[in-house]
Formats: structure tokens, C-alpha cells, sequence
């Protein structure tokens, strides 16, 4: 159970903090000063801090660094009853988890606080590496022993004592996150702070200013300034999630801070100088991307300096039975169910299922199927149904890798050891869309040139280039071939 | 046209309360309580001339109305922050006259108020 400590000399509003989190699990212990908070913190190690900026007997900046002394590690929320707190700012800069501004909103209140716990608990719940020591606390525990994870172990073993980049790949749900923080826990870094931020999960408009901050007034909206994670967590690292979803505004600021770790906030001039290690993930095929000029392949290149494949779960053998045990064991257990174990043919639908959303849907699936059942054992009829109808193995996920005509094409001139992949791919591009749209105006050539924003007479030259025939049109399957002929010999 | 600042608005901290009228209760209750108490360390400290203290008391008695949206009293609270800030003492009785004044109709008004809910 979670400890949150308040340290605010008002009393109303340690009664109203205590009254937002009663029955919800969490132990709330207050204190009206600096000493007694302090003196509370070293004693009962708490996992947050929510903190008056402004205390009887010591300044709040001052507990802070008394605090981050104790333990580095351990977020901070400050408490200010001013919109324009200097000394909240400030404590962002030496590494303030975030900071609220009275009249406080309860609501907004127990979401900070929900996700400064989470924080600290990816923080400081260790990844558990099979072989290793048994751990004395809890932990989060990274099982496989198939040839392609203890590979994923090595790397991780290799890479977390250097500073570098890393980049995480692997589909959704694989346990990017735990690698993340499995390298930030065997790293030097390890007693700094650690952010995680999921690039997918927030606006483009606010994801700049999530990272790298704001000036007051840069925008509508900005009614304070911000200091962002990148200047939050100097010396510490950065989990960057879905890094492929970046805008590419994002992106070339993100490149100047791999190269310099400099940066400015948005709307200020201002630069700032950092100290983060980034480890990056994403489930994108970010060299299609790159090539496909969506992600910037000099961003690209920064980050794929040291990469981690982590293999889809159909690829991971006897893994499939062990972590169905596991999870078997660890949801019977938590649900409270007398369940023995998983009937055999069960248990041959759950191994040859093809798991398109990996761990992450083998434990939801294991938890719902216990739910559902009665009696000793896990039958198949409790299963879910998109495993009882037994998806062939082969029907694999759909990656972005692995689909439509112009993956099929780059898959088919690889093969053919090609040397002028990167023209053959743009011509394949440029005929699929200029088929598609002329398909869309029954080919009319006016209308095609209007929705791609080109003139009529260079559409004219691009359909004579490409070798498309007006007539075949609607086939979009069979002009790429054509197009594949038109790249092999493009038109002077 | 400026709009006068609000006594308070009670609905407004309702809704940031999660419609919790015990708890907005309570807090009218610590209001009570607390400020006649540091009404007087701001009196005390502006006759001492000690800017700190006057900072101090009137940091905690923002802290106070603030949860009840009360715009008059808020403000006069920041503009005693200011004067214990800068110790700018040719204001100081005046701002504290404003201050008890804007506690004064707070007061009466939460007790109406309060009472519908």
C-alpha cells in the first residue's frame, strides 16, 4: 500500500487531502511543518510528497532539497496558493514531480497523484532478471528463456552501465516498458529520477510543451510558465513510449537534444542545457517511415544507435507455456479461485493462438477466462472467443511492415538484391496514389490534379511516366507490376 | 467594464470538491475559526513594521478563502503579501482594514449560502 505524505502548515487543507483519499487504499500520513515532515519522510519512507511552497519554519525549496536528499527518487507535488509561484517553478527546474495551485481541484488532485505513484513505482519496483538474486521486496519479474529473450537479456546487461540511446522495438504489448526500466534500474542513473512519457497518449500541440516546457504566454492557454520533463529529469532518464508518434516538430527538436542536450521552451530564447539518457520504444516500422518521410531518418539514425528487438510472443516457443503458468498461478491466486489447472485442450488452444497482442493480451485472456470459471479446471469453454475459434498461427498481426502492394513490392526487389530500391519504392508510391485518385474520379484527369494539388499537365506526365493506363484504373493490384517496370526504368 | 471581485461562489467550489457539501462544511468551519487569529498576527505585524510575519499570515489567510472562489478577500490577502514583501507600511493599516472588512461580508455570506445546501 502506497504512502503519500502532506506537508502544508494549512490545516484545511491537510483535512480536505485527507478526505480526497479516504478508502482508496492509499495510507495518508500530514504534518503542519518542514521538521515534522521531514523527520515523518525519514521515518516512514513514503512513496509521494504533496508540499506547501510556503511552510512556518523552513522554506519549501529548502525541505525539497532536504527531501531529495533522503531519497532522490521520491516524487514531490508542490502546493502553492499562488499562480505565479517562483519557488514552485524552481523546484520543477531541481527535479519537482509537478506542483498544484490552490483552490485545489480534488479530482485533478488524485489524478497527479495516481500517476506520480505509478512513477515511482516504475521507478523502484525492480525488473526481476531470470538467474538473478532473488529480490527481498517485490518485484516485476521479466520471464522467458527462449533463445530470442536471453538475447533481449544480454543486450540489456550490455547496454545499461554505457550512456547511450537506446531504442526499444517490438509490437504492442511484448513489455517494452519493462526493458525500459530494467536498463534505468541496472544503470548509473539508477538513483536519479526516471520519466516515462507515452508520446501517443498526448496531443502533438502538447507534447512539445510536455517535454521541453513553455514560457508563459506562448501560447493560449499558457497562463504560467512550464518546465518540461527534458529539464525536470537532468540526470536522470527519459522513457520516450511510441516514439514513432511524434510530430515533426517534435522530432527535430528531439534530434538537437540527442546531439546537444540543449534545448528551448516553447516561446522562449532562452536555451537550456540537460543531462538525460533517453531510451526510446516504439512499434513502428520507422525505417518505412523514414523512408516514407514521415520520421526523420537523421532522428531515426541518432536513436537506433543501440536497438532492442523484443520478439512477438508466437515467436517465443516454450516461453508461451511459462508465462500461462505464471500468469495462471498469479490470477487464480489474486482472483482467490480453486482452480488446479488448464484442460488439455485448453491448453492447445491457448499455445497455437497467435497472440497478436502479445503478453499484455495473454494475461487479460488468463484473468478472463478464470473469471469465468467454475469449476477445478480452466476449460476451453471459459476461454475467450477469439481463442476458442482458433486463430491459425500464421494469421499474424497486422505490422507495418507486413502489408499491401508496396511492402510486397520493397519485400520482392529486396529479394531480387535490387540497388535502386529507394526509386523503385517512391515510383511504387507515387503510381498506387495516382491510381487510387484517378479510381475516385473515374478518371477524370482535371479532378485528380485538384485533389493532389498538382497541375493537370504534370499529373499528364506522371501517368506517361508511370505507364498508367486510364483503362485499367480501377485494377489497383495489377498496376503495380506496371509501376515496378516503370521504376525499374524511370522516365528521363 | 471591470467586474466587481466576487464575495465567493460556492458552486464553483463545490464542483472542485467532487459536490462534497460536508466537506465544503468543514472548511467553512476551519474559516471560522482561524481567521480572527490571523487577522490579529497581521494587525500585530504591521504595527511591528515585520514584513515576514505580515507575509506569512496573509499567505495563510489567502489559503483559507481561496477554496470558497472569494475574489475580495483573496485579493486583499495578496495585496498584504505584497506590502509584507516590500515592506511598503504607508499601505499597510489600509490593506488591513480591507482584509477584516472583505473577511467580514465573506463570513456572513457563507453563513446564507451555506445554509441553503
Amino acid at each position: 500500500m502506497a504512502t503519500v505524505l502532506v506537508i502544508d502548515d494549512d490545516r484545511a487543507t491537510r483535512h480536505m487531502l485527507r478526505d480526497a483519499f479516504r478508502d482508496t487504499g492509499l495510507t495518508l500520513e500530514t504534518s503542519a511543518d518542514a521538521r515534522g515532515g521531514l523527520s515523518a519522510a525519514a521515518k516512514s519512507r513514503p512513496d509521494l510528497v504533496l508540499l506547501d511552497v510556503m511552510l512556518p519554519d523552513m522554506s519549501g525549496l529548502e525541505a525539497f532539497q532536504s527531501i531529495k536528499r533522503l531519497d532522490a527518487r521520491l516524487p514531490v507535488i508542490f502546493i502553492t496558493a499562488s499562480g505565479t509561484s517562483d519557488t514552485a517553478i524552481e523546484a520543477m527546474k531541481e527535479g519537482a514531480y509537478d506542483y498544484l495551485v490552490k483552490p485545489l481541484d480534488l479530482a485533478k488532485v488524485r489524478e497527479l497523484v495516481q500517476q506520480a505513484l505509478e512513477m515511482r513505482r516504475l521507478m523502484h519496483v525492480p525488473v526481476s532478471l531470470p538467474g538473478a538474486a532473488a529480490e527481498s521486496q517485490p518485484a516485476d519479474p521479466m520471464l522467458g528463456r527462449s533463445p530470442r529473450v536471453l538475447e533481449v537479456y544480454k543486450a540489456i546487461g550490455r547496454v545499461a552501465p554505457q550512456d547511450v540511446t537506446v531504442l526499444i522495438r517490438g509490437e504492442s504489448g511484448t513489455g517494452k516498458e519493462l526493458i525500459a526500466r530494467a536498463i534505468y534500474q541496472h544503470s548509473p542513473r539508477s538513483d536519479k529520477p526516471f520519466l516515462a512519457v507515452n508520446c501517443a497518449a498526448i496531443p502533438d500541440a502538447l507534447l512539445e510543451s510536455e517535454l521541453f516546457g513553455h514560457e508563459k504566454g506562448s501560447f493560449t492557454g499558457a497562463d504560467r510558465q512550464r518546465i518540461g520533463k527534458f529539464e525536470q529529469c537532468s540526470g536522470g532518464t527519459i522513457f520516450l513510449d511510441e516514439v514513432g508518434d511524434m510530430s515533426p516538430l517534435v522530432q527535430g527538436k528531439l534530434l538537437r537534444l540527442l546531439q546537444e542536450q540543449r534545448f528551448e521552451r516553447v516561446g522562449g530564447n532562452q536555451t537550456i542545457q540537460t543531462d538525460v539518457r533517453i531510451i526510446a520504444a516504439t512499434h513502428r516500422d520507422l525505417e518505412a517511415m523514414s523512408n516514407a518521410g514521415t520520421f526523420r531518418a537523421d532522428l531515426y539514425y541518432r536513436l537506433n544507435g543501440f536497438t532492442i528487438i523484443v520478439p512477438p510472443l508466437r515467436e517465443r516457443g516454450d516461453d508461451i507455456v511459462l508465462l500461462l503458468e505464471r500468469f495462471f498461478a498469479q490470477f487464480a491466486r489474486q482472483l482467490n479461485k480453486d482452480v488446479q489447472g488448464i484442460a488439455p485442450d485448453a491448453l492447445k488452444l491457448l499455445v497455437e493462438y497467435p497472440w497478436p497482442g502479445n503478453v499484455r493480451e495473454m494475461q487479460s485472456a488468463v484473468r478472463r477466462a478464470l473469471l469465468q470459471t467454475t469449476g477445478s479446471v480452466l476449460v476451453a469453454d471459459a476461454l475467450p472467443e477469439e481463442i476458442r475459434q482458433g486463430v491459425r498461427r500464421d494469421a499474424a498481426p497486422a505490422t507495418d511492415a507486413a502489408q499491401g502492394p508496396i511492402e510486397r513490392l520493397i519485400d520482392e526487389r529486396l529479394r531480387a538484391e535490387t540497388r535502386d530500391l529507394y526509386a523503385e519504392a517512391l515510383g511504387a508510391m507515387e503510381a498506387l496514389l495516382l491510381t487510387r485518385v484517378l479510381r475516385q474520379t473515374g478518371g477524370n484527369q482535371s479532378q485528380a490534379a485538384r485533389i493532389l494539388g498538382i497541375t493537370r499537365g504534370s499529373l499528364r506526365n506522371k501517368i506517361h511516366a508511370l505507364n498508367i493506363h486510364i483503362e485499367s484504373v480501377i485494377h489497383l493490384e495489377d498496376t503495380i507490376p506496371e509501376a515496378e517496370e516503370a521504376a525499374a526504368a524511370p522516365a528521363p | 467594464m471591470k467586474q466587481e471581485p466576487k464575495t465567493c461562489n460556492l458552486s464553483a467550489a463545490l464542483a472542485r470538491l467532487g459536490g462534497n457539501v460536508p466537506l465544503l462544511k468543514s472548511l467553512a468551519g476551519f474559516l471560522d475559526e482561524d481567521a480572527p487569529g490571523l487577522l490579529r498576527r497581521l494587525k500585530s505585524a504591521a504595527e511591528q513594521r515585520d514584513g515576514d510575519e505580515l507575509h506569512r499570515a496573509a499567505h495563510s489567510l489567502k489559503g483559507l478563502v481561496i477554496n470558497f472562489d472569494a475574489e475580495r478577500a483573496a485579493g486583499a490577502a495578496e495585496r498584504l503579501e505584497r506590502i509584507g514583501s516590500l515592506g511598503d507600511w504607508g499601505h499597510a493599516e489600509e490593506g488591513v482594514r480591507e482584509m477584516e472588512e472583505a473577511l467580514a461580508t465573506l463570513g456572513q455570506e457563507l453563513k446564507m449560502e451555506l445554509a441553503r445546501l
